[in-house]
C-alpha cells in the first residue's frame, strides 16, 4: 500500500458503509467534513510556509548577494595583494643587491649575491646588474649562458631608464615561444648613478599564488596583465596560450580603470565593485576585481553565480522541501485528526440514518467524551423513546383496527343486506329472512325474528340463528305479538324504542313461555320498525347469557330495523304507484276514447251539417230543373201536335222530327239524371242523419231483425221485382250491447243494403235463372264482445277494390245509385264510435261476408285494438 | 488501527528512500601506459615513484582507478611501436613517454602522449605545431636541452676552468640529441671550447667510443641522457672516474649514482606537470590543447665525493649554484 493510496482512505474512513445503505446521500456533490477540514488544515500550513519561504528566500537572496558581492570585492583585494605580495617579495629581494654599498663590493661577491639570489626566488630565470650607465656587468642565468662584464648597452632601455627615474619598474608581460609569460623587474640602485639590477621574472610562479586563491568551492582568481592578456589563471595552459581576456565585459571596464587612476605606487589595491558577468567559458559568475598596485595588473575572482547564489537556492529548496514536508504532514495529520473528528461523527450520521430508516433497535456507540458522545447519548434517548411510543401506537393501532374490522364487518354486511334488499326490492319475504339472518350473524346472537304489523297484530314474518328452531317458529308464527309488555315484539311496538330484556327469568312482565318449545334465551333485544306514521314491526335478537346486550348490537339492530321500515314503506309506496298509475291510464284510455268519439261526433255532425245542406241547397235547383224538365215534355209535346197541325212538308217534318226527337231525349236525360241527382240527394240526407249522440244498451239480435225488416222491404219497395232469400242465425247469448242504435242501426243497413245488391246484380248478370240471391246474418257472442256477420253471395269483390273498399266516395255501384260513403261512415261509426272491428271476407265470384265486432260494454271498453 | 500502521510504514520507508547512500561514481579508470626509450618506468623507478605520487595527488590510485604498465624499449628504437602496439591492446588510453623516440612513435601511432623528458625543442623536433597549440596527440613538458646543454658545458667549464676539450656523448639516433649537438658546438664555440661529439647507437658502440675517449681523452665529458646512454651510465661514470673526467649529465641520479655533477629541468617537476596533463586528458581535454610547457625549476647537483675523488674542488660560487650536494 503506498501513500498515495493510504491518504484516500484516511479522508473516507466508512465511505463503503454507508454507500450500502444510502448511495443517494453519501455520494453526488457534498465534500466530506475530513476533506473540508484537512483542505483548510493543509491550505493553512501551505499559505504559512510558502508566505515564510518566500519572504526568507527574497532577504536571504538580498542578504546573500550583497554578502557574495562583499566577499568577491574583499577575495579581489586580496588576490591582489597577494599578488602584489609576490612581485614585492621579488623586489626585496633584488633589493638585497641594491644596497648603496653593493657596486662596490668584489665581483665575485656581486656574482656569489646574484647567485644566492637566483636560488632563492625561483621565479627568477635571469639576473643581471646594469652599471651606471646602462651597461650590462654581471648577467646570471639559469638557462643562458652567464656573463661577466659583457658591457652590453641597456642605458635606453626602458628597464635602465624607468627603473632610474622609478625607482621600480615592472616591463610587460611578454610570452616567450608564445607560451612562456615572462616579465622584467627592473629595481635601481641607491645611490646615484648607481646601476639596476634586473630580473627576469618567470611569472609560470605566479601561478601558486593565484591557484591557492580559492573563493568558494569552484571560484578562483586569474590576473590579467595591461592589454587584456591572461598573465595567472589556475588552469596554466590558458596562460601559456596567451590568452586574450580582454573580451569580457568585467575585463574592459577593469582595463579601462587600471589605465586611469592612481599612480603605481599606491601598495594597496584599488577594488572595482563585484558585479554578475558573465566569465570566460561562458557561464554566469559573480566578479570582482582588483587592481593591483605598481603593475596596474587586474586581478580577478570569480565565482560561479550558482555557487555564490548556492545559499539562496538552498534557502529556496529548503522553504520548497520544508514546503513539502510540511504538506506531508498537513495531510498526514491533518487526516488522522480529520479522522478523529470524522468517524464519530460518521457513525452519528450513520446512527440517524438508521434511525431514520425506522431501525429503532440499534444503539449508536460513541465514546469520544466530547460534544459528540453527549449528542450521542441524547440520539440513543430519543431512539428509545421513539420505539416506546411506536409500542404503544402500535397497541393502540391494533385496538383501534381491531375495532376498525369490526365496523367494517359490519359495513360490509349491511351493505350487502342492503343490495339483497335493493335487488329483491319488493320481495318483502326476501328482504325479512336476509335481515334477520344478518342480524343474527353479525351479532352472533342466538336467534333472531322480524314481527311485521298485519292490521293491529304483528305477526312473524322471518327467523333466524341458532335459536330460531322449528318449534318455536311454529309457536311465534301461530302467536302474533300485540302491544304490550307480554312480549319483546310488543315492548318494542308499544314504546316505540328499543327495549331489552337482559334476563327473562327475572322479568315478571314477560309472557312468552320460558323453556317452551325450544326457547332457551335468556337475553332479548328488540328494535321496533318504525314507519311513516305508524309502528310497522320489531326486529328481536335473543341471546343464551343474560346481560345486556352490547351497544354495537343494538347499533346493528337498530340499522336493520331501519332497513326492513324502509323496505315495508318502499313497498307500500310502491303498490301506491302501480295502482294510481292504472288509474291513471285507465283515465287516459278514457279520455282518449272520448276524444275520438268526440271527434266522430264532430265529423259526423259536420258532415252530416254538410250534407244536409247540399241536399238542401242541391234540392231546390234540382226540383227547378226536374220540373222545368217534365214542363219542358209537356210543352215539346204540344209542340209537336202544333207542328202536326201545321202539316209540315216531309223534309221539314224529318227534320222537325229529328230535332223534337232530339229534344225529347235531350229532355228525357236530364229528367233522368234529375232523378239521379235526386236520388243521390237522398241519399245523402239519409245518411247525413244526425243521431242523438247517446249509448245505450240495445237487444243486438233485435236490432238486426229490425234492420233487415228495414233493409228488405225498403228494396222491394224500390225495385219490385227484388227478390232475396235471408237467412238469421242470430246467437241468443249475445244478449245487450252498449252502442250507439241509430248509427250502429245505419252500419248494419248498409251492409245489408250492400249484401243485396251485390246478390242481386249477379242474378241480373249471370243470367241465371236458378240462382238465388242469398243474405246470411249472423250474430255470436265472444263474451265481452259481440260479432255480427253479414254474408251475401254476391260475385264478391275483386282485391283491387276490396283495398278501397271502406274510402269514402268510393263505389262500385253505377253513377246515380250509390254515394260511395255507407261503408266508409260504417267503417268509422265501428271502429271509432264503438271501438269495434269491421272487416271484410270475399271469395270473387262466390261470396262477399262482412264480420263486425264489438265490445259488449261498447265505447267505454277498451279499444280491441291495442 | 491498521491505516496508522500504515502511514508510519510509508513515511519510514520515504525516509530510508532519501537517506539511501550515493554511490560516488567514477566509474572511468585511467589505462595509463609508459614507454620509455630504455628501460621501463617502472611504478618503484625513480621516475616511476614520483609519477605515480604525483597522480595520486590528483585521486588516481593504482588498483582502484589507474591501471599503470610501463615497457622499455632497452635503447632498440625499432621496438617502440611494437610496445607501443602492445600497451595500447592491453587498454593503455593514454602513454607517458620518456625520450624522443617513444614520443615520435607514440605520435606516430596516435595515441594520446604525455612526454615528460627527453622532447628538447618539440617544435623543432617536430613533435608539435607549437608550444601553446600542439595540435596532435603529443603535448608535455621540455626539458629545454638544448639551452641546457650550454649551461652544462658553462657549469663544467666553471668547474674546470682549463676546459678545452669535451666529449658529448649522445644518441645519434635521437634527433633531439642531434640538436642539443648543434646547439652545444655552437655555444662551445664561443666559450672556447671544443665539443667532440661521441655518438652511440647500440650498447656496442659505448666500447668504440671509450676506445675514442682513450685515443684522445678529453678534459670532461657531457654525456648527454637518453634511455641507451643511461642504461650504460655506470660504464660512463666508471669509465670518467677512471679516467678522472670531469663529467656533466643531464639527470640527478647521474649525480646521485656516482656522477660529478648534474643539471637538468627538476624531475618532480616535469613529472607531476606530466601528471597533471595525464589527469587533464583523461578528463576529456585533448593533447593538443594543452600547451606545451617548459620547467621553472632547474636542478643542479654536485657530488664532492666524486669532486674529491677527482681531486678537483668545486669553485664556491658553483657550490652556491647547487641545489643539492652530495657528500
Amino acid at each position: 500500500m503506498t501513500l498515495r493510496d493510504f491518504l484516500p482512505s484516511l479522508y473516507a474512513p466508512a465511505r463503503s458503509e454507508a454507500s450500502d445503505r444510502a448511495p443517494s446521500t453519501a455520494r453526488g456533490w457534498r465534500t466530506p467534513l475530513a476533506m473540508k477540514f484537512a483542505a483548510a488544515l493543509i491550505g493553512l500550513v501551505v499559505l504559512v510556509l510558502l508566505v515564510n519561504g518566500v519572504i526568507n528566500t527574497w532577504l536571504a537572496y538580498d542578504q546573500i548577494r550583497r554578502a557574495a558581492l562583499m566577499v568577491e570585492e574583499e577575495k579581489a583585494s586580496s588576490a591582489a595583494v597577494r599578488v602584489g605580495e609576490f612581485l614585492t617579495e621579488i623586489v626585496n629581494q633584488l633589493g638585497w643587491t641594491t644596497g648603496a654599498e653593493w657596486r662596490h663590493a668584489q665581483s665575485a661577491q656581486q656574482r656569489y649575491d646574484f647567485v644566492r639570489l637566483l636560488r632563492q626566488v625561483p621565479a627568477i630565470t635571469e639576473l643581471s646588474y646594469l652599471d651606471g650607465q646602462g651597461h650590462e656587468q654581471i648577467k646570471v642565468s639559469r638557462l643562458g649562458t652567464d656573463a661577466i662584464g659583457s658591457n652590453k648597452d641597456f642605458s635606453q632601455e626602458p628597464r635602465f631608464l624607468k627603473a632610474v627615474a622609478d625607482k621600480i619598474w615592472f616591463g610587460p608581460v611578454e610570452f616567450r615561444s608564445g607560451s612562456e609569460p615572462y616579465m622584467t623587474i627592473a629595481v635601481a640602485h641607491v645611490g646615484y648613478d648607481a646601476g639596476v639590477s634586473v630580473a627576469e621574472v618567470n611569472l609560470k610562479l605566479i601561478w601558486d599564488v593565484i591557484s591557492a586563491i580559492h573563493v568558494g568551492e569552484t571560484g578562483y582568481a586569474f590576473v590579467v596583465g595591461r592589454d587584456g592578456h591572461l598573465i595567472a589563471h589556475p588552469d596554466l595552459s590558458l596562460v601559456l596560450r596567451e590568452t586574450d581576456f580582454s573580451n569580457l565585459a568585467q575585463v574592459k571596464q577593469a582595463l579601462g580603470a587600471a589605465t586611469a587612476g592612481e599612480p603605481a605606487e599606491t601598495m594597496s589595491p584599488r577594488v572595482g565593485m563585484a558585479e554578475f558577468a558573465t566569465g570566460y567559458d561562458g557561464g554566469r559568475v559573480l566578479t570582482a576585481y582588483a587592481i593591483a598596485p605598481r603593475t596596474r595588473w587586474t586581478v580577478f575572482v570569480q565565482q560561479p553565480l550558482a555557487e555564490a547564489l548556492a545559499p539562496v537556492y538552498r534557502s529556496v529548496w529548503q522553504t520548497l522541501a520544508l514546503l513539502g514536508l510540511g504538506l506531508l504532514l498537513a495531510l498526514v495529520v491533518g487526516g488522522l485528526l480529520a479522522r478523529r473528528m470524522v468517524v464519530p461523527i460518521d457513525r452519528l450520521r450513520q446512527g440517524a440514518e438508521r434511525l431514520g430508516a425506522g431501525d429503532l433497535s440499534q444503539r449508536i456507540d460513541i465514546h469520544t467524551g466530547d460534544e459528540i458522545e453527549t449528542l450521542a447519548d441524547q440520539f440513543n434517548q430519543m431512539a428509545g423513546k421513539i420505539r416506546e411510543s411506536y409500542e404503544t401506537l402500535e397497541a393502540k393501532v391494533e385496538a383501534r383496527t381491531k375495532d376498525l374490522n369490526e365496523s367494517l364487518q359490519q359495513q360490509t354486511a349491511t351493505a350487502d343486506v342492503l343490495k339483497v334488499i335493493s335487488r329483491s326490492a319488493f320481495d318483502l319475504q326476501a328482504v325479512f329472512d336476509t335481515l334477520v339472518a344478518s342480524a343474527v350473524e353479525l351479532s352472533g346472537s342466538h336467534s333472531g325474528a322480524i314481527c311485521v304489523r298485519d292490521g293491529q297484530i304483528f305477526r312473524y314474518r322471518a327467523s333466524s340463528g341458532p335459536g330460531a328452531s322449528p318449534e318455536l317458529h311454529n309457536y311465534l308464527v301461530g302467536h302474533p305479538a300485540n302491544p304490550g309488555r307480554g312480549s319483546i315484539v310488543g315492548r318494542a311496538v308499544l314504546s316505540r324504542q328499543v327495549e331489552q330484556i337482559p334476563d327473562l327469568r327475572d322479568d315478571a312482565e314477560y309472557l312468552v313461555p320460558v323453556n317452551s318449545k325450544g326457547n332457551s334465551a335468556r337475553a332479548l333485544l328488540g328494535v321496533p320498525l318504525l314507519g311513516k306514521d305508524n309502528v310497522e314491526g320489531a326486529i328481536v335478537l335473543t341471546r343464551l347469557e343474560p346481560g345486556a346486550f352490547p351497544n354495537r348490537q343494538i347499533e346493528i339492530l337498530q340499522t336493520f330495523a331501519d332497513q326492513a321500515s324502509i323496505a315495508i314503506e318502499n313497498v307500500r309506496l310502491f303498490d301506491e304507484v302501480q295502482a294510481r298509475t292504472k288509474e291513471l291510464a285507465q283515465t287516459i284510455e278514457n279520455l282518449r276514447s272520448a276524444q275520438d268519439r268526440l271527434i266522430q261526433s264532430e265529423k259526423l255532425a259536420s258532415l252530416g251539417q254538410l250534407t244536409a245542406g247540399i241536399a238542401h241547397e242541391i234540392k231546390n235547383p234540382l226540383n227547378f230543373v226536374n220540373n222545368f224538365a217534365g214542363v219542358s215534355r209537356e210543352l215539346l209535346d204540344e209542340l209537336q201536335e202544333l207542328i202536326a197541325k201545321a202539316e209540315p212538308d216531309e223534309k221539314l217534318k224529318e227534320e222537325i222530327d229529328e230535332l223534337t226527337g232530339l229534344i225529347e231525349g235531350n229532355l228525357e236525360k236530364v229528367v233522368q239524371h234529375g232523378k239521379r241527382a235526386d236520388s243521390i240527394v237522398k241519399n245523402m240526407l239519409l245518411h247525413s242523419r244526425q243521431g242523438s249522440g247517446e249509448h245505450r244498451p240495445v237487444d243486438l239480435n233485435a236490432l238486426l231483425e229490425e234492420s233487415l225488416n228495414l233493409a228488405y222491404h225498403g228494396a222491394r219497395a224500390e225495385k219490385p221485382g227484388f227478390n232475396i232469400t235471408l237467412m238469421k242465425d242470430l246467437d241468443p247469448s249475445v244478449g245487450e250491447v252498449d252502442l250507439y242504435p241509430q248509427e250502429f242501426n245505419r252500419v248494419l243497413l248498409n251492409l245489408i243494403s250492400n249484401g243485396f245488391y251485390a246478390s242481386a246484380k249477379r242474378k241480373a248478370e249471370s243470367g241465371d235463372a236458378n240462382f238465388e240471391p242469398t243474405l246470411a246474418a249472423s250474430t255470436r257472442n265472444l263474451g265481452d264482445r259481440v260479432q255480427i256477420k253479414i254474408r251475401d253471395n254476391g260475385a264478391g269483390i275483386p282485391p283491387d277494390v276490396e283495398a278501397k273498399i271502406f274510402n269514402p266516395f268510393f263505389t262500385t255501384k253505377p253513377a246515380g245509385e250509390g254515394t260511395g260513403l255507407g261503408l266508409s261512415l260504417s267503417y268509422d261509426i265501428v271502429v271509432k264510435q264503438h271501438r269495434g272491428e269491421i272487416d271484410v271476407a270475399t271469395s270473387l265470384g262466390e261470396f262477399a261476408e262482412f264480420t263486425v265486432t264489438i265490445p259488449r260494454s261498447g265505447p267505454s271498453s277498451q279499444a280491441l285494438r291495442s | 488501527m491498521h491505516t496508522r500502521r500504515h502511514i508510519l510504514v510509508s513515511l519510514a520507508g520515504a525516509g530510508c528512500l532519501a537517506a539511501a547512500p550515493t554511490l560516488a561514481q567514477t566509474d572511468k579508470t585511467l589505462r595509463l601506459g609508459a614507454i620509455a626509450g630504455g628501460a621501463p618506468m617502472a611504478p618503484d623507478s625513480p621516475p616511476g615513484k614520483i609519477l605515480i605520487g604525483a597522480l595520486a595527488d590528483l585521486g588516481y590510485a593504482p588498483g582502484r582507478n589507474l591501471t599503470y604498465t610501463a615497457l622499455g624499449a632497452l635503447a632498440d628504437s625499432a621496438k617502440l611501436p611494437s610496445l607501443i602496439d602492445e600497451l595500447t591492446k592491453e587498454g593503455a588510453q593514454i602513454l607517458v613517454a620518456l625520450g624522443y623516440p617513444a614520443a615520435a612513435a607514440a605520435k606516430a601511432a596516435g595515441v594520446p602522449t604525455v612526454i615528460f623528458a627527453g622532447a628538447g625543442d618539440p617544435v623543432a623536433t617536430g613533435l608539435v605545431e607549437s608550444w601553446s597549440h600542439p595540435g596532435g596527440v603529443v603535448t608535455g613538458i621540455s626539458d629545454l636541452a638544448a639551452p641546457l646543454t650550454v649551461k652544462r658545458l658553462e657549469l663544467l667549464k666553471a668547474f674546470a676552468p682549463g676546459l678545452k676539450r669535451v666529449a658529448m656523448l649522445y644518441n645519434a639516433d635521437d634527433r633531439a640529441m642531434t640538436l642539443r649537438y648543434e646547439a652545444s658546438a655552437a655555444t662551445a664555440q664561443t666559450q672556447g671550447l671544443l665539443v667532440e661529439p661521441l655518438g652511440v647507437r647500440e650498447p656496442d658502440d659505448f666500447n668504440s667510443a671509450f676506445a675514442a675517449m682513450e685515443r684522445d681523452k678529453p678534459d670532461a665529458i657531457l654525456m648527454v641522457a637518453d634511455a641507451l646512454t643511461v642504461l650504460n651510465r655506470k660504464r660512463v661514470i666508471e669509465f670518467a672516474a677512471a679516467h678522472r673526467l670531469p663529467a656533466i649529465y643531464e639527470v640527478d641520479f647521474f649525480a646521485r649514482d656516482g656522477g660529478l655533477m648534474s643539471y637538468g629541468a627538476d624531475e618532480r617537476e616535469s613529472l607531476t606537470r606530466a601528471a597533471s596533463m595525464i589527469d587533464r586528458i583523461f578528463k576529456g581535454a585533448r593533447p593538443g590543447d594543452i600547451p606545451f610547457e617548459q620547467p621553472t625549476k632547474y636542478l643542479f647537483v654536485v657530488n664532492l665525493r666524486t669532486a674529491k675523488a677527482l681531486g678537483l674542488e668545486p669553485p664556491v660560487d658553483l657550490l652556491a649554484r647547487a641545489d643539492e650536494v652530495i657528500e
